[in-house]
């Protein structure tokens, strides 16, 4: 078996209730690189992020997702996770009457050989909480619970601080972010950018793509990549929009 | 089960005779009144057929091992163990006994203070009239427990009891009493265990609480019993001008459960404060009839009830609020919430509201719902196994009780057995 270090997406068809959404994805991530989607609503974005984390909803029909050479496609999401792979959901579910401190601490040993000792992991939580600009009384609220839709989003990329994963998906972490809360979020992913970690960024703005890199762009429409390129894509994309790779349509 | 049978109880523990009497006419009340059967709109969802009372013996020595669910330890003011309904241990700290405090078995208190027993045992608050199972309690209780906090006093340390079960085909009939006069404070907590038992036992409990004016009483009562038993209990607190109780009822083990839990709100300004965790796994049954019964004018009840079931487990709720004509300026609130982690499992909620009075506040409501399997995916994609994923969300929906002010004492005790239950299921 090719022990290459990469997240390789082959030949993917995904269905939701009897609805082929994804029809034949070819994508690969290296450790290291950034990559862009972008694409119109209903593209089948929000779906390739489900997929490769393993929603039930989600049923593979074809093709197959390696991570460093292991075949995930059906493993369930927490072993998926603890394989090294993290996503930042669009739409990050509430939990009530669990705290972000127990539930951080809970995935964090969940994902470790040895648990890591409560001080070393507050320690670490307040570090990177300060560095999101997170007030400290934020462990102490309740997953997801009556956060603003920035909050919500400063709260994935503070998991994903804490999880550091190989493979990141970060689905629309820049929609509802203030340019301000913007900057921070990007300041945050890219400090934990390096050789080590491959990035799929799924945006519909370019404004993202200013502050972190993307070294590919990929364009998603109707369910398949029609398009790929260079950071230059996105710009282009911006001027012109996604007319040109619509499919023709039924009426 | 017999009247000699009840005769030989007074014989045998040489009891006063306004007891022995006591006795003789709960059995007659007993043996009167029927069998409660599906008809009856109490029993609609609890078949009382399942129970076989004429296979149950009355008495049993104390056996086995029983050990607290709650894994409570040495820090309390006072401990009554029971075991089958016989006593066999009791304690309270010199220091609470010193300030007039009485804590010990129900039965040594009807010898020790006839007076105060005869007052309020099994008068106002539960009488063998309210039922067969209270009748059938008051022919046979033996051991329980009974407390009482002169005026002012404050007892700070809680105060419990250990009712274990510990063989099948028995009955027992637990009984606890607590009177808080007027401006007293207390804690008691109560629980009731069972290893597992070969054959069915019945557990028929009362309980009774009178809280004074501008008396507090922290009421925590558990069941944990094992598959094969049942429980038909009553219990009633009744509420003095400005008083307050803060009452948690936990359900962790059961067979069947047909339990009332009843405050009377009857002195004005009083306040009361009713939670519920219900946790059931395998074939539990668990019915809860509970009652804000609004006498008196400008009093408070709260009541919020929750469940958790897995398995084949049912739950049903039943929740009155009474407000009687002139009791105005009531707040009532109640609600009722499910969980479901598995598709056999169900709940069965149903409020019921009588109001004659105006100026009433009064909201109700109830859910049922199946686990969130989008929280569980969002859990799980952090690492964290299905198993605990489950786990981490069903404690976090008992969190808001759990947060509750009279819960505090006991919090992290209760995390860890709805933990360890959960673990086991
Ligand atoms: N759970 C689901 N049930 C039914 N349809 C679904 C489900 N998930 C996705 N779809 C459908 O699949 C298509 C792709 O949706 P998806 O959310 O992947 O799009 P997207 O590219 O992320 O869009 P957006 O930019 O608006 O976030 C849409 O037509 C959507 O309605
Ligand atoms: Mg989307």
């Amino acid at each position: 078996m090719s022990e290459q270090q990469e997240l390789k997406i082959e030949n993917l068809h995904v269905r939701v209730e009897d609805q082929e959404i994804l029809k034949g994805i070819d994508l690969t991530v290296e450790p290291g690189k950034v990559h862009a989607i972008m694409g119109p609503n209903g593209g089948g974005k929000s779906t390739l992020a489900y997929t490769l984390m393993g929603h039930p909803g989600y049923e593979v029909t074809e093709g197959r997702i390696l991570l460093d050479g292991t075949d995930i496609t059906e493993m369930a999401p927490d072993e998926r996770a603890k394989a090294g792979l993290f996503l930042a959901f669009q739409y990050p579910h509430s939990i009530p009457g669990v705290t972000m401190a127990n539930f951080l601490r809970t995935a964090v040993n969940a994902t470790r050989p040895e648990p890591v000792s409560p001080r070393d992991f507050r320690k670490t939580m307040r570090e990177q909480m300060a560095l999101l600009k997170m007030k400290d009384e934020f462990a102490g609220r309740y997953v997801n619970e009556g956060f603003s839709g920035g909050e919500k989003k400063r709260a994935e990329i503070l998991q994903m601080a804490m999880l550091q994963p190989k493979y990141a998906v970060l689905d629309e972490t820049d929609s509802g972010l203030d340019i301000d809360a913007l900057r921070i979020v990007a300041d945050g992913v890219n400090a934990l950018l390096g050789p080590e970690m491959g990035v799929l960024v799924i945006t519909h703005y370019q404004r993202l793509l200013n502050y972190i890199k993307p070294d590919y762009v990929h364009v998603l429409v109707g369910g398949r990549i029609v398009a790929n390129g260079g950071p230059e894509l996105a710009l282009e994309l911006e001027r012109s929009g996604y007319e040109k790779f619509e499919p023709p349509s039924a009426a | 089960m017999t009247r000699q049978a009840v005769e030989r109880l007074s014989r045998q523990y040489d009891e006063p005779a306004w007891l022995a009497d006591a006795r003789l006419r709960a059995w007659q009340i007993f043996e009167m009144s029927p069998m409660p059967s599906r008809q009856d709109e109490e029993w609609r969802r609890t078949n009382p057929g399942g129970l076989r009372l004429d296979e149950l013996v009355p008495f049993a020595e104390p056996s086995g091992q029983i050990e607290s669910p709650l894994r409570l330890d040495g820090n309390v003011g006072g401990l009554i163990t029971q075991m089958n309904s016989v006593t066999t241990d009791r304690s309270l700290q010199d220091h609470i006994a010193e300030d007039g405090v009485i804590f010990t078995d129900l039965q040594t208190a009807a010898c020790e203070h006839p007076d105060l027993v005869q007052r309020y045992f099994m008068t106002e608050a539960v009488n063998p009239e309210i039922g067969k199972f209270a009748a059938l309690n008051a022919a046979y209780w033996s051991g329980g427990t009974f407390l009482y906090v002169p005026r002012g006093v404050e007892v700070v340390l809680p105060l419990r009891s250990l009712y274990g079960l510990t063989e099948g085909g028995i009955a027992t009939f637990g009984n606890t009493l607590l009177v808080l006069e007027d401006g007293a404070r207390a804690t008691y907590i109560e629980e009731y265990v069972s290893p597992e038992v070969d054959r069915q036992s019945l557990n028929a409990g009362v309980g009774e609480a009178y809280v004074g004016q501008g008396a507090h009483l922290t009421f925590i009562t558990l069941q944990d019993w094992a598959g094969k038993v049942w429980d038909v209990s009553t219990q009633r607190a009744l509420l003095g001008r400005d008083s307050r109780i803060d009452w948690l009822v936990i359900n962790v083990g059961t067979g069947t459960t047909k339990t009332n839990i009843e405050t009377g709100l009857q002195g004005q300004g009083a306040f009361a404060q009713m939670l519920g965790i219900i946790w059931g796994a395998r074939n539990q049954h668990s019915d809860y009839h509970t009652v804000q019964d609004h006498i008196a004018p400008h009093t408070t009840s709260d009541l919020l009830y929750k469940s958790a079931l897995t398995d084949e487990a049912k739950s049903v709720f039943s929740g009155r609020i009474r407000v009687v004509q002139g009791a105005m300026g009531t707040d009532a609130y109640q609600a009722n919430r499910n969980v479901l982690l598995s598709e056999k499992a169900a709940a069965f909620p149903s409020p019921n509201l009588e109001i004659e009075a105006n100026e009433v506040r009064c909201t109700h409501g109830a859910t049922v719902g199946k686990i969130d399997q989008d929280q569980l995916f969002y859990l799980m994609s952090r690492g964290i196994p299905r198993d605990m994923a489950t786990r981490i969300v069903v404690e976090g929906f008992f969190e808001d009780v759990l947060q509750r002010e009279p819960v505090a004492s006991i919090r992290d005790n209760l995390r860890d057995l709805i933990g360890r239950k959960l673990d086991e299921s």
